[in-house]
């Protein structure tokens, strides 16, 4: 049995692997809501192809955010797909499974098959549940990164709209919209929410919370 | 004139801008504002006629912004953590710079993406010796200038040979410093600051990780 890590557990990856053996992955992935969000990393390359690539940068035609996130690095002679940020990274190896990538960092390469496909996701986010409270939005984007003067900012992998939508009902509050800048926004006592698509079309939730200033993205 | 005044409408019914002042129990005062702008607004003749072909000569790929690189190509390039245009700390270290460099002014021009942006634009022009407590005494212009998170900003002096992007509302938000070899002696210190702060390396776009990040 090989040895991997899942976020979501053995079936979700007897389910790729079963699915990838038969060259369907791409569209069983894409397909349905419980796997919104998830991408499948552009690469299907043998391991020798992938030991010669030196900080290369692996392209993602369904979203390429990816682009600056992924990085293939050669560790101990062999490949190591290398994450940041809000992604994970799953490599499919031949006749062994598969692998995150944290897996690699710990332990370098494992005595495996050819690397098959490289699998990329979303983090997942907590569960919302129906609490779409300030606290609860800012707690489900995770470890959120330090800007500077204070600004914090994380991801929510939910669509930035309807999140809005539900935090402006969460607060009995009424959406407006700024035709200066071309967004909305609500407010109730010390909290703001502006939705804006950021001059590069990332739906992102500014929020300010008493002074405090949260930039969320989402999808 | 005529723009100036458009500024202070602008900035001062900017909704976003006005919460954050009152939410942080500062009252929003027109006339201190327009003090202000009257004291470092860059009007259009003096920015067309004397700056913006020093700006050119720096940037490029203005309209687009990150990923692509922002600075001509020869300029060295440092990066730090960005999100807004100048904190305390930062602004002082850079202010230590230009003053190394014999700069006489900050030049900082909001980045309207090639028109997108249709409100008018802040473009200032700083005494490079001023104060950190006289660029925040603005009102409203200095919270929307310094505080909030989303503007981005092309920061440079008359001598061309340095600029700053402050790349706020890129995904991973960055600041960074372009110069010519000739004076990165004078950048030892922004360095140092930069070394202090926590890897930002998975943040740096690939275009500039390949071709000017490879020390």
């Amino acid at each position: 049995m090989p040895v991997w890590r899942s976020l979501w557990g053995v079936q979700w990856v007897q389910f790729l692997l079963e699915h990838y053996q038969g060259g369907g992955i791409g569209a069983e992935l894409t397909g349905g809501n419980f796997w919104q969000g998830v991408v499948i990393g552009g690469i299907v390359a043998g391991l020798n192809h992938v030991a010669h690539m030196e900080n290369h940068v692996v392209n993602d035609q369904e979203d390429p955010r990816l682009s600056s996130k992924i990085q293939v690095k050669p560790i101990n002679d062999g490949p190591v797909i290398m994450m940041g940020g809000s992604f994970d990274v799953f490599g499919v190896f031949e006749g062994a499974g598969m692998y995150m990538e944290s897996w690699f960092t710990d332990k370098g390469l494992p005595n495996v098959g050819k690397l098959l496909s490289v699998v990329v996701s979303r983090k997942p986010n907590r569960a919302f549940g129906k609490n779409f409270s300030t606290e609860n939005v800012i707690n489900s984007a995770g470890k959120l990164t330090k800007l500077k003067n204070g600004v914090r900012q994380g991801f929510i992998n939910q669509n930035g709209q309807e999140l809005f939508n539900n935090m402006a009902k969460q607060y009995n509050a009424k959406i407006h919209f700024d035709s200066k800048k071309g967004h909305q926004y609500f407010s109730s006592g010390s909290l703001r929410v502006d939705f804006t698509s950021s001059s590069r079309n990332i739906p992102t939730l500014r929020i300010n919370d008493g002074g405090k200033l949260y930039k969320i993205r989402t999808q | 004139m005529i723009e100036l005044d458009r500024i202070i409408e602008t900035v001062g019914i900017d909704t976003e801008v006005g919460f954050h002042i009152n939410v942080t129990n500062r009252v929003i005062d027109k006339n201190i504002a327009k003090i202000y702008l009257e004291k470092y607004f860059l009007e259009g003749d003096e920015y067309f006629s004397q700056w913006k072909s020093i700006e050119d000569s720096i940037f490029q790929n203005k309209k687009e912004g990150l990923p692509k690189v922002i600075f001509k190509e020869d300029y060295r390039m440092i990066m730090a953590r960005g999100g807004t245009l100048f904190e305390e700390k930062d602004f002082k270290v850079l202010q230590e710079c230009c003053l190394k460099m014999g700069d006489r002014n900050l030049i900082v021009i909001q980045n309207d993406f090639g028109g997108e942006i249709t409100e008018p634009i802040f473009r200032m022009k700083y005494p490079v010796d001023i104060s950190w407590e006289e660029m925040m005494s603005g009102n409203f212009i200095s919270t929307a200038l310094f505080e909030m998170p989303y503007n981005e900003y092309f920061v440079f002096s008359e001598s061309g040979m340095w600029g700053k992007y402050s790349a706020n509302d890129y995904e991973n938000p960055l600041d960074i410093i372009g110069f010519k070899p000739e004076v990165e002696f004078a950048f030892k210190k922004y360095k140092e600051m930069i070394g202090e702060d926590e890897d930002i390396s998975d943040w740096i776009p690939d275009e500039y990780r390949t071709k000017y990040c490879k020390q």
